[in-house]
């Protein structure tokens, strides 16, 4: 190898290389004009030929470090040449061979290093007059045995693969076939320098081309270029395929790393600058990605939500032959049962007179106690449907009280109430002097109002509004100045606020109820209580019926007492013997029906 | 934004009414221009102001139910030949009211021989309803709590009256105490729940936790 000065490395650039750089550069352009990268693509030579595109331009990288002229080697990478040469050299020592044999290659020539190695040996080398073991210089500068400065020196064999190779390069690229590596006047060379390698390695390469150069001098005439099936080519890397950097992105200036473990290494990951990137956010298919399984289950799910928004129509079953038979046999016997007392006006049916209830014994003695022209509160707290119990329970009470001569102040929080009042007055035998103070609107609150200030609230209350101001009334400031307060109610709710907001209210005026049987029980409470906020208690029929029996009295209870007697009585018979039909042939349940059959 | 502003102030007139109210329960009337005097005259407003509220709400609800019946008959719905006899039936009497009173002689003619016997016939035929009721009961379900129901249901029934016409004592004694002492035990337990759910309901409002007229 003959020593030749240094040359610029971009002269040393064959013309190929030059052409495909200049190619480069325009596709650089075009596709910063808008034309894709990807298109030169389509135009590409067949995979597997020798002439790939990205084979092509490999060669120009280890220009690119001879371009930087001041781009020293990095740290590393000089520890492992040392450690080698210090190998190499110890591996020679042990052999016997002359150190001078490197003296004579460096004198012989020297391969043209690029400028950055020229310096790395002069800083490396040791001073002058000083041994070193060290035979880096002559044994980078000693020259291959098997590597011949000129083509003539290559085998035939290889000489042969290069043409083909050259030739299909022209084939498939259209530019003439270029040795990837050239030194000066077209003189090929390795793309690394020979002296980084050991001898030992030289001589084994040596060796196997020895071995090798043979057969494959016969069967490089007979190679073809390889074709990649659609398959394979499909597998191959994107980065065989792709350039490098996508043009027309902008591309941060190749740089060098110049601290840490990474030191000296070019191109690592710009850290800085890959955060400061933006790029166009990927695109993700709003579309919904079910399976067919997963679409019935949403479509039944959808189905049932959908029959939930339906609103179920009552079936209107017609009644049964059976039905129908049970319906007119229970009419029956119920109507004849109350109609024969009460159109034959029996009193068979003996009037409860013994022990009759705490209640009504207590109503009676409070009554029998009250003094004449006394004003008593009767407030008719119940609705027309149960007009007929309450007349019944409240018509012998109210003519106790007429004839204990004591002045009747009806009130009302019902609207039908003052209506219920004058009727129910119609009923009771014995005429007496009353008021009827009107409807009360407010419900527990104006009965609260009422308890402490009757004349307040009456004023606006719906009546005549002068109820207060009759005679026997005029001494009424409060609910407490009434001589007794009577309710008639239905409700226990009703009553229950009577209790709690009137009767709290009022120390000595003792508050009696008069009440439904279906009320009674929960009032009774008060009535049994050691505070006793209710003093008297009738309740239903048998109340009125037991009051009237013990006043000595013949009121609607009596008049009602057979009827409902009789009526009970067979309401009774029909559920007894309803009851043991059943019990002999029971049907069976139609809800129990449907779970059963919902459950298969 | 205008609920939140207005809040506090409902809240306080709320409490401050409650406490008015509540306070009249513990005050006695005392000398005109006391302390007690004026809380239980302001107690006394706040009521009268609440029964004008009721009776306006009343009327109200009047107003709206003829509205509703309206739209129906407007809307030919399926019912709108009941919806016109109920429009009919509801200015009449109120004319009849308005004109002679609650107590004049036609509006207790309609009372009496309208609304009462109808309400009545109803009650009446609730109970052909509750036996045929019982027996499907007996018929579909007959199991052990249906037998001690339709058990109490007879002892009740035989219990409240002579069985035509004759007292059985037994019967009327044991129905008695299951009356009084089975009955009103249960009552009690009612009244016991709902005196302590109202005393709970009622601080709560006071303390402003629960606020039923802000929403």
């Amino acid at each position: 190898m003959a020593s030749q000065p240094p040359r610029n490395p971009e002269e040393e650039l064959p013309d190929w290389l030059k052409k495909l750089r200049a190619e480069q550069e325009d596709d650089v352009f075009g596709e910063q004009n808008g034309i894709s990268p990807f298109e030169g693509e389509k135009d590409a030579p067949e995979a597997g030929t020798p002439a790939e595109p990205e084979e092509m331009s490999a060669p120009s990288e280890p220009f690119e470090g001879a371009d930087d002229e001041e781009q020293e080697p990095p740290e590393w990478l000089l520890n492992i040449r040392r450690r080698q040469e210090r190998e190499m050299a110890r591996q020679r020592g042990e052999t016997g061979e002359p150190q001078g044999a490197m003296g004579e290659g460096e004198e012989s020539g020297e391969a043209p290093l690029p400028d950055w190695l020229d310096e790395l040996r002069e800083t490396d080398a040791p001073p002058e007059g000083e041994e070193t073991s060290l035979p880096s210089k002559a044994f980078r500068e000693e020259p291959l045995p098997s590597m011949g400065d000129s083509e003539d020196e290559l085998p035939k064999w290889l000489s042969g693969i290069k043409e083909e190779a050259g030739d299909a390069e022209e084939e498939a690229t259209g530019a003439p076939h270029m040795p990837a590596f050239t030194v000066g006047d077209g003189e090929e060379e390795l793309p690394f320098d020979t002296g980084e390698l050991p001898d030992w390695l030289l001589e084994e390469k040596g060796e196997e081309a020895e071995e090798i150069a043979p057969r494959q001098a016969e069967g490089a005439a007979e190679l073809e270029p390889a074709e990649l099936p659609d398959w394979l080519r499909a597998m191959r890397p994107m980065e065989a395929v792709t350039p490098a950097f996508i043009p027309g992105e902008e591309r941060e200036p190749e740089s060098q790393e110049t601290v840490g473990p990474l030191s000296g290494l070019h191109g690592v990951v710009p850290a800085e600058s890959e955060v400061g990137r933006f790029g166009r956010p990927p695109l993700y298919s709003m579309k919904l990605q079910a399976t067919e399984s997963q679409q019935r289950h949403a479509a039944l799910l959808d189905a049932m939500l959908a029959e939930e928004r339906v609103v179920p129509q009552a079936v209107s079953k017609p009644p049964s032959l059976r039905d129908r038979v049970l319906h007119w046999l229970v009419a029956g016997v119920l109507i004849l049962a109350l109609l024969v007392p009460v159109l034959t006006r029996s009193s068979n049916a003996p009037l409860p007179v013994e022990s009759p209830p705490m209640g009504i014994q207590a109503t009676f003695e409070l009554i029998d106690n009250l003094a004449a022209g006394s004003p008593v509160l009767v407030a008719v707290e119940y609705q027309p449907a149960t007009s007929g119990e309450l007349q019944a329970a409240a018509g012998a009470v109210l003519d106790h009280l007429w004839v204990k001569g004591a002045h009747l102040a009806l009130l009302s929080t019902q609207p039908t109430g003052p209506a219920l009042g004058e009727r129910l007055l119609d009923e009771v035998q014995t005429a007496g002097s009353y008021t009827n103070l009107g409807y009360l609107a407010g419900g527990s609150t104006a009965l609260a109002g009422f308890a402490t200030a009757p004349r307040s609230i009456l004023s606006l209350a719906v009546g005549d509004g002068s109820g207060l101001d009759a005679p026997q009334l005029q001494s009424i400031q409060t609910a407490d100045d009434f001589a007794m307060v009577v309710v008639l109610s239905d409700d226990p709710a009703t009553a229950r606020d009577w209790v709690e907001q009137v009767g709290t209210a009022m120390e000595s005026t003792p508050l009696v109820m008069v009440l439904s049987a279906q009320a009674e029980p929960l009032i009774r409470p008060y009535f049994q209580g050691e505070v006793g906020l209710v003093k008297g208690l009738v309740g239903g029929v048998l109340g009125g019926a037991y009051y009237e029996g013990v006043s000595g009295s013949r009121g609607l209870a009596s008049s009602y007492w057979d009827a409902f007697s009789i009526g009970l009585s067979a309401t009774a018979l029909v559920l007894l013997v309803g009851g043991i039909l059943s019990a002999a042939r029971p049907e069976q349940d139609e809800s129990a029906k449907g779970k059963k059959g919902g459950g298969r | 934004m205008e609920k939140k502003r207005t809040a506090p102030i409902s809240t306080a007139v709320a409490i401050l009414t409650g406490l008015v109210v509540l306070a009249g329960y513990w005050l006695a009337s005392g000398q005109e221009g006391g302390l007690a005097s004026t809380v239980l005259s302001l107690r006394g407003n706040l009521l009268n102001t609440a029964m004008l509220l009721a009776a306006v709400a009343l009327v109200l609800g009047s107003i709206n139910l003829l509205v509703v019946h309206i739209g129906k008959i407007r809307h030919g719905s399926k019912n709108a030949l009941y919806s016109f006899f109920l429009i009919l039936a509801m200015e009449f009497t109120f004319l009849v009211v308005l004109i002679q009173g609650p107590q004049g002689t036609l509006a207790d003619w309609l009372f009496t021989y309208i609304q009462l016997p109808i309400e009545t016939s109803l009650m009446a035929v609730l109970t052909f309803s509750l036996v045929v009721a019982l027996l499907r009961l007996l018929r579909r379900r007959l199991n052990l709590y249906t037998a001690v129901f339709v058990f109490f249901a007879l002892l009740t029934l035989l219990g409240t009256a002579p069985i035509l016409g004759v007292e059985v004592p037994m019967v009327s004694d044991f129905s008695r105490y299951y009356a009084q002492v089975m009955a009103s035990a249960g009552a009690r337990g009612i009244l016991l729940g709902v005196g302590l759910g109202s005393v709970a309901t009622g601080l709560r409002i006071l303390l402003g936790a629960d606020r039923p007229y802000a929403e």
